[in-house]
């Protein structure tokens, strides 16, 4: 082991650790006094001499803390801070605005509104001036850490979105390709509707984490992706069949949505069922709506003619999902058949939607 | 018309599903590519219409290089499928001119939707 002098450790160790500080004043004997004052409390001390100057090297080398006059040549010491404080490359900065002269209440308040993080009026005690220095570093390194925390937070949310994804991009994958070893053609229509069942579940979150709010679905898009879906998976002839989806531009929470989408493909599952043994031109509707007491108001119809209301039922599971979703959402349901075909309406109060903040 | 399909995948049971729907839907996939090397191998070999190239593959490889390189070196467009499809990674996409974006889970039909999109730009393109 080589010995080297304590000293020199010291030193080295000491400049890993230094801080940098920018120091603006035009006063030359101001600027070299507080310079003095930071040295000698063991910082790294950049200088300027006016604002642009300053500004300049805030945006190049990014020192934590400026200490900022503010009586200036050119841009003022207030404008500096407001405009370090507006960059978003530079607003982690800290300004400890001080001076000598313009230290009325108004000056300090400006300054204060304006970003500075702190306003001292000068002169100031040495020791109170590396004190204070010392806190507003505390301060930009706790904000740093909890910056980078946050990053990752959000990086590791975004992975574990894609996981989730690709998960179930792999269950819906495995449950189609399942399908096919189904000889019997019965049977594999029952399975495609389990997988129709899943996808509708799986599909909200395709949806989800598209925008700035994770927590709710945009119904109008959902609804209608789901019904395009169904529409496409099932063999009817396009130009006998339209299929038209109605609704507001709301946002559910997701534990609502899953529950509408899954009524939804129920319905039009089982609507399409039906229109697909009739001849005439089939018009399915799907609509969803607020009302004027605070109430969602879905509804499904379709024009088929001549089918004994009877036969409409949702038989089994497709009916014991329904009314089990129906009681899920505490809303009540009605089935109305006529001579212009099946209507069923479900109406069900809307949760309180706490939206979501990225801030909070 | 039967097109001649690449499949860029690294989940085995996302690319048997891709191949079920493209056999499906009357056309032929010519291979299902794990890795860049392999795409790079099958599209010299097979000279594919076009591919669907899954935006993140294994080993941190990029399914935008690939689509990229495809598309450059082999005049081959791609479909890009997504488990991200959020404005960052969308914008990037969109520069390569892509026959379709579909984000996962995909719907089957959303799959059939666009190789019809994609044989019609063939058509169009009088590529064939």
């Amino acid at each position: 082991m080589s010995e080297r002098p304590l000293e020199a450790v010291a030193v080295k160790k000491m400049q890993a650790l230094q801080t940098r500080i920018l120091n603006v004043d035009d006063n030359e004997a101001a600027l070299y006094a507080t310079s003095r004052v930071l040295k000698k409390a063991g910082f790294d001390v950049l200088e300027a001499t006016t604002g642009e100057e300053a500004l300049e090297i805030v945006r190049r080398e990014h020192p934590p803390l400026v200490v900022l006059d503010v009586n200036l040549p050119g841009i003022s010491g207030i404008e500096v801070c407001r405009r370090i404080k507006q960059d978003p490359d530079t607003s982690s900065t800290m300004v400890l605005q001080k001076s000598a002269t313009s230290t009325a209440v108004q000056d300090r308040v400006e300054s204060l509104v304006a970003g500075a993080d702190t306003f001292l009026i000068e002169p100031v005690e040495n020791l109170e001036l590396e004190a204070v220095v010392r806190a507003l570093l505390r301060l930009h390194d706790t904000e740093s850490t909890l910056r980078a925390t946050l990053a990752e937070r959000n990086l590791l949310l975004r992975e574990i979105n894609h996981r989730i994804k690709n998960s179930l991009q792999l269950v819906t994958s495995i449950l189609n390709l399942q399908s096919l070893e189904f000889a019997d053609p019965q049977a594999r229509q029952r399975f495609q509707h389990a997988v129709s069942r899943v996808m509708a579940i799986a599909s909200v979150h395709e949806r989800l984490y598209q925008d700035e709010d994770p927590l709710t679905v945009a119904m109008d898009d959902y609804l209608s992706g789901l019904c395009v879906g169904l529409t496409n998976a099932s063999i009817l002839d396009p130009r006998r069949t339209t299929i038209s989806v109605a609704v507001e531009p709301l946002r559910l929470p997701t534990e609502m949505a899953v529950p509408v989408a899954l009524i939804v493909n129920e319905l039009v599952t089982n609507a399409l069922k039906y229109a697909q043994a009739s001849d005439d031109h089939n018009v399915i509707k799907v609509s969803l709506e607020r009302l004027r007491s605070g109430e969602l108001k879905l509804t499904t119809s379709d024009n088929g003619k001549g089918i004994a209301p009877d036969a409409k039922e949702q038989s089994g599971l497709g009916r014991r999902l329904i009314n089990t979703f129906v009681r899920q959402l505490a809303g009540h349901i009605e089935a109305r058949s006529s001579a212009d075909g099946y209507e069923v309406v479900i109406v069900f109060p809307e949760q309180a939607v706490t939206a979501w903040r990225p801030e909070s | 018309m039967e097109a001649r399909v690449l499949i860029v995948e690294d989940e085995a049971l996302i690319a048997l599903h891709l191949e079920q729907i493209v056999t499906e839907a009357g056309h032929r996939v010519v291979g299902i590519a794990f890795d860049p090397a392999e795409a790079e191998t099958l599209a010299a070999n097979e000279r594919p219409d076009f591919a669907f190239v899954d935006m993140r593959l294994r080993a941190g490889a990029s399914g935008l290089d690939v689509a990229r390189h495809l598309r450059d070196t082999y005049n081959v467009p791609s479909i890009l499928v997504s488990g991200n499809l959020d404005g960052r990674h969308t914008d990037a996409a969109a520069l390569l001119m892509p026959i379709a974006m579909i984000g996962k889970p995909f719907m089957p039909t959303t799959i059939v939707g666009a190789i019809d999109l994609a044989v019609g730009q063939l058509n169009g393109s009088g590529k064939r």
